[in-house]
């Protein structure tokens, strides 16, 4: 194969032949450089796409419905088969002497009523207990519970004795506002939970407040271990919202570039699969200071009722107007529509984490649905499976 | 997205897959020399190379060098007899000719201005190189053979196959360079130090044989092989590309080389020169690539891969700075997104990118590198001058797509490169006489492309 020994000569000169073999040879090697360049463009745009979107496409989509909306909810869920696997209706609360309880016990019959029609759908329901009391959150209950070792036992009990006997999927736990010095007990109620639920085949969930590092920005933040509470909870739920809320200034409800940092965040933390995003569905109407939810039919309403001209901001991409009311009032609303809430669901797609859930149900924009469906298609099997790992 | 496929593609694959190739190389050539070193001293043998100083023709082309040649041809009569050393003048105006004939070595003139490769194959021709030498040292006049050179190359022609050595190159670091200046020569330095280790040397290993550059200033070929290499074909603006790929095109035999082998030669020092020396380089090795279409050897599947990173990452590079600004300027001025088209452009970035990881990504990999370097090397200033490097990068990338289409504007006939016309002033350098480079092309020094 090698020459080695070779004669020197001088080689031949081209025959006619040569000229042809030549133009061959060029066309040769300009078909090899164009398809380096064309298969470098397509390494470029297609390898940063596949690991953008993770190794696993997320599969799961969570209704939160609050018990305010138990009649109409259930409905949404029915008329939109195939767009949600897991339901969370936010009914339970705490009472004094941390017992559990519903959040709002006039409305027992509808409550009662709504969750036979969710069980009757098929979807795992994972009921959410948060530390309101009367109404009202409420700090006192749950520092009984967390720092007196009988009454945290007794506690989680209760959780998983209701669990069974309601026969839910699993427990969906918001208790919010804890000081920092709380860090350590929150973490040990969470992992005494957490095994204590899944003795019994149930999942635990938990509702975190978003933040970009450990101490975040408050001291609700730093009681929050987010990889301790992630490496024993089954699912992670970062509310990614109120980044301006009814105490700020105006401003969007969950800006676009925070949103990002907060997954980024999250993703250091624990595992990506376990982390579901919050994306909210209403804002608010501030006034005088001060700021009041408004769902979407609510702004759709107003900008229609004061000729208002609703803004969309490309930097939070969050939809905007402001009017003046009868009184002659100034307002800012800063609410969220089908786009807005489309830009936080392909952001959860590219993270590659496990979902979202979308807070709350409540007369939101009516493209809403077809938008998670376009964006976060669940399979046909999945349904159903939101809850089992 | 997360940072460690930005991390790889600004540390190369390429670098990857051959430094683990490398590493084996070093594990079995050490332990091969010690066995072989052991039976040769039982049986009592010298190791003696069968190719020695005396078989070593050294053919120096040059144009113009009268203020260099006499030293060069000095150094290197040091390393071999003076009556092995051929000069080639190429379109001298000056006393190149009269210097290097008073220096006492074989010296003649091109009959006409032909440019270097045109020289070297005239040379070879005219000298008799083939039937008079067994080996040629192909050396530019502002290049060094550092002593130890032929020691660690001769060795190398024993086994038959091998048909070219190439030598390890060096920059000359001189003193009371610009900041620029520094920069680009501990860039060059940064890039030789790398891609010879990291690629070079484990291409060149006995059982692989897939290397795409020999040096043409600094290396040596059999001679016998070298009627077989067509050494000027028209239109090319560098001959060295394409004498190594016509190596392997016409399986001629293998390439070898050793850290051992140093030559010493002076790059650009300021970025008109860098700028135009790189821009040669670039087009000589897409013309080169254009003029060997690929065949089912080791070689071209190196060779694929190697420059589908090498395109890859220039892709990657020149887009680095639009993507800083497209993430960083909607931070600082969210106004900007109201510009017309820029708001979707900038939500599909910022959903696959996020600018700390971005820009940690590539400062991590570029300085994980540089310490590289500096460890090799053992000069801190390669890391005093780290963040200065990645600039060169987006340079380097966007000067290799800029010339990539000129590789068909030349595509018949004979065309000159218009660098050979042009006679380049190189300015002055402290502590070393100016050298006047080149109607002949100022000698490309041989690219290690990837980085």
């Amino acid at each position: 194969m090698t020459k080695t020994s070779i004669e020197p000569r001088r080689p031949d000169v081209p025959s006619p032949g040569g000229r042809r073999s030549l133009r061959l040879r060029l066309l040769g090697g300009s078909a090899f450089l164009i398809v380096l360049f064309l298969g470098a463009v397509a390494l470029l745009v297609t390898v940063p796409r596949m690991l953008g979107s993770g190794d696993k496409p997320a599969t799961l989509v969570v209704a939160s419905l609050p018990f305010w909306n138990l009649t109409e909810g259930p409905n949404i869920l029915a008329t939109n088969p195939g767009t949600f696997n897991e339901v969370s209706p936010w009914i339970y609360g705490l009472a004094r002497n941390g017992r559990i309880v519903a959040q709002a016990p006039e409305v027992t019959a509808q409550t009662r009523d709504g969750m036979d029609r969710l069980r009757k759908l098929g979807i795992p329901v994972v009921p959410s207990i948060a530390n309101r009391t009367n109404g009202q959150w409420a700090y006192e209950p749950l520092a009984d519970i967390l720092h007196d070792p009988a009454a945290m036992s007794r506690h989680i009990n209760d959780i998983v004795a209701l669990v069974q006997r309601e026969n839910y999927a699993g427990i969906d736990i918001d208790y919010e506002d804890l000081p920092a010095t709380d860090r350590q007990v929150f973490t040990s109620f969470i992992t005494d939970l957490a095994s204590a639920l899944h003795d019994k085949g149930k999942v635990l969930t938990v509702a975190l407040f978003a933040k970009t590092s450990d101490a975040g920005e408050d001291q609700r933040n730093a009681g929050q271990d987010y990889a301790a509470i992630g490496a024993a909870a089954d699912e992670v739920r970062l509310m990614a919202y109120d980044y301006h809320w009814s105490e700020s200034p105006p401003g969007p409800v969950a800006p676009m570039p925070w949103v990002r940092d907060v997954l980024t965040y999250a993703k250091s933390q624990m595992p990506a699969d376990k982390i579901v995003l919050g994306v909210p569905l209403s804002g608010y109407d501030w006034v005088d200071g001060k700021g009041e939810v408004v769902t979407w039919i609510q702004s759709y309403g107003r900008t229609s009722k004061y000729h208002a001209t609703v803004q969309y901001d490309r930097l939070s991409e969050s939809p905007s107007f402001k009017y003046t009311d009868e009184q002659g009032r100034q307002h800012e609303v800063w609410f969220e529509n089908a786009d807005s809430t489309a830009l936080k669901l392909q952001a959860a797609k590219a993270a590659g984490i496990r979902g979202v859930y979308l807070w709350m149900i409540s007369s939101e924009d009516d493209r809403t649905w077809a938008t998670v469906r376009k964006i976060i298609p669940l399979h046909p099997t999945s349904s159903g499976e939101g809850t089992s790992r | 997205m997360s940072w460690w496929p930005i991390a790889l593609i600004v540390f190369g694959v390429n670098f990857t897959v051959w430094a683990a190739i490398g590493l084996a190389r070093l594990i079995e050539e050490t332990w091969r020399k010690r066995s072989l070193r052991k039976k040769l001293q039982q049986r009592g043998y010298g190791v003696e190379p069968s190719i020695t100083v005396q078989d070593v023709a050294v053919l120096i082309p040059a144009h113009n060098e009268e203020l260099v040649i006499k030293d060069s041809i000095e150094a290197i009569a040091a390393l071999v007899p003076r009556c092995n050393i051929h000069v080639v003048s190429d379109g001298s105006t000056d006393r190149t000719v009269e210097l290097a004939q008073q220096a006492g070595v074989n010296v003649i003139s091109t009959r006409t201005n032909v440019g270097k490769a045109g020289a070297l194959e005239e040379a070879i021709d005219r000298f008799d190189l083939v039937d008079r030498f067994r080996a040629v040292l192909l050396l530019d006049a502002d290049t060094a053979i550092q002593p130890g050179y032929f020691d660690a190359a001769l060795p190398f022609f024993d086994d038959p196959k091998v048909v070219a050595v190439a030598g390890a190159v060096r920059t000359r670091h001189e003193r009371g360079l610009s900041l620029i200046g520094k920069v680009l020569v501990c860039h060059r330095q940064r890039i030789y130090a790398i891609s010879q280790r990291l690629l070079k040397y484990g291409q060149t290993w006995r059982f692989t044989n897939a290397t795409h550059i020999v040096p043409g200033f600094a290396s040596m070929y059999r001679t016998s092989v070298l009627p077989y290499i067509e050494m000027n074909p028209p239109g090319l603006v560098i001959e060295d590309f394409n004498m190594t790929f016509e190596v392997y095109a016409k399986r001629l035999g293998k390439v070898a080389f050793t850290l051992g082998a140093v030559a010493v030669t002076q790059d650009p020092d300021n970025l008109r020169d860098y700028i135009r020396q790189i821009k040669r380089w670039g087009l000589g090795l897409w013309q080169t690539v254009r003029r060997h279409p690929p065949r089912l050897t080791l070689f071209s599947a190196m060779l694929t891969v190697l420059l589908l990173e090498l395109l890859t990452s220039s892709m990657f590079f020149v887009l680095l700075p639009l993507l800083v600004v497209m993430l960083a300027v909607p931070a600082v001025y969210p106004e900007a997104l109201s510009w017309p088209g820029l708001a979707t452009v900038h939500t599909d970035v910022a959903e696959h990118m996020n600018l700390r990881v971005l820009l940690l990504a590539v400062t991590g990999a570029d300085l994980a590198l540089t310490c590289l370097v500096a460890v090799i090397e053992r000069k801190l200033r390669f890391v005093a001058l780290w963040i200065f490097f990645p600039f060169l990068r987006v340079l380097d990338a966007a000067v290799a797509l800029y010339v990539f289409p000129k590789a068909w504007l030349s595509s018949t006939g004979r065309w000159t490169s218009p660098a050979r016309r042009t006679v380049l002033e190189r300015p002055a350098l402290a502590g070393r006489v100016a050298v006047s480079a080149a109607v002949t092309a100022p000698a490309p020094k041989s690219v290690e492309w990837v980085e």
